[in-house]
């Protein structure tokens, strides 16, 4: 591997980096890791906290480097994208962004996760623990951080296959019960949509919260 | 009988209770501050005023598609809104626009899920003194 003799320009790094072919490539690599690896990990590390990763059981360390080694692999594969004329201090926000936007990443799918992880044994009182769990979870987040799960989620469901016109109003009753924490009981009766709608009651909510549970499990691969 | 305490009331409490005044058989107007009679007065009036113009339809047509502007949600302080969709039973709803809009939109889905919230637990207020009486 060849070494650089001089501390190379910004430009001329990020050249190195995304030329596989350079002969400077591995080098590159290297001195791009010096100067910004410590940037990564308090970009990440931030986001970390605004997502309250011990809320769900995990070990911040252990969840900032799952990350950094997916902002490394989007580094990889999309440098090159970065516009070197740009300049190396916009070229901080941009990192700011791919490493937001990574932790975002693997913080929705690991929420999401988190409300479907146990196995169903009793499945009433199971319900009832992991929308709790759930909804003291998202309690805890910063407001953009709800918006940022909310729509995740909302775009999940929206794949799960089901007629268009059920699935909008089966995850507003998800949304209802699992999030706002609306008792079946309002949903059913109170809600002026489905005061009147034979088709919507207690015990078809819970069969949308499970088929819906069941199909955020298959996506999880749980 | 049953009775309001005679502060003000919220959007909620007077959708509750003149909800319960089109439905309950046996409903008397309950003891109400000169300001919380206006209010309720102003409500019927302007639901009156919405269902005889037939633009009232409008009220789930107008719902925006996709989610709203952050400093403007659609149903922040949307009394139309609210008075067609809890207390106008002339025609069947169709909500499919609204459940979309909702989940496209999650500042007016905490707008609706809490006033229907607080429009339930005032609404169940009203009547649960009157069936344990």
């Amino acid at each position: 591997m060849l070494r650089f003799q001089n501390s190379p320009s910004f430009s001329a790094l990020l050249e190195c980096c995304t030329d596989q072919t350079s002969p400077y490539w591995e080098a590159g690599w290297d001195e791009f890791l010096n100067r910004y690896k410590e940037m990564i990990y308090k970009f990440v590390v931030n986001r970390c906290f605004n997502w309250k990763v011990e809320r769900l059981g995990m070990q911040l360390n252990d969840v900032v480097n799952d990350i950094v080694s997916e902002v490394y692999i989007i580094l990889l594969n999309k440098l090159y994208t970065y516009r070197v004329e740009e300049g190396e201090q916009n070229f901080r926000y941009w990192l700011a962004t791919v490493c937001n936007r990574a932790s975002g990443s693997y913080m929705k799918r690991r929420s999401i996760a988190a409300f479907i992880a146990e196995e169903i044994e009793d499945v009433e009182k199971d319900l009832k623990k992991t929308t709790e769990r759930f909804q003291t979870y998202i309690r805890t987040f910063e407001i953009d951080t709800r918006f940022e799960l909310y729509e995740h989620l909302v775009l999940i469901l929206r794949t799960s296959g089901e007629q268009k016109r059920n699935v909008e109003r089966d995850i507003h009753i998800f949304y209802l019960y699992v999030w706002a924490d609306l008792p079946k009981q309002i949903i059913a009766n109170g809600h002026p949509c489905f005061a009147d709608d034979p088709n919507i009651n207690e015990g078809n909510i819970d069969n949308v919260i499970h088929r819906f549970r069941s199909f955020l499990r298959k996506t999880a691969n749980l | 009988m049953s009775k309001t305490d005679s502060l003000e009331i919220s959007l909620e409490q007077a959708l509750a209770l003149l909800k319960d005044a089109q439905h309950s058989r046996d409903f008397t107007w309950p003891q109400l501050s000169p300001g919380a009679a206006e209010y309720l007065n102003t409500l019927q009036e302007r639901l009156k005023s919405l269902q005889s113009d037939e633009g009232n339809g409008n009220i789930f047509g107008n719902i925006p598609s996709l989610g709203c502007n952050l400093d403007k949600p659609y149903l922040l302080k949307n009394v139309d809104f609210f008075l067609i969709l809890f207390l106008d039973n002339r025609t069947g709803k169709d909500c499919s626009r609204l459940f979309e809009h909702l989940n496209d939109c999650f500042q007016c889905a905490q707008i609706f899920s809490s006033t229907l919230r607080d429009y339930s637990r005032a609404y169940q207020n009203l009547v649960k003194p009157r069936e344990s009486e």
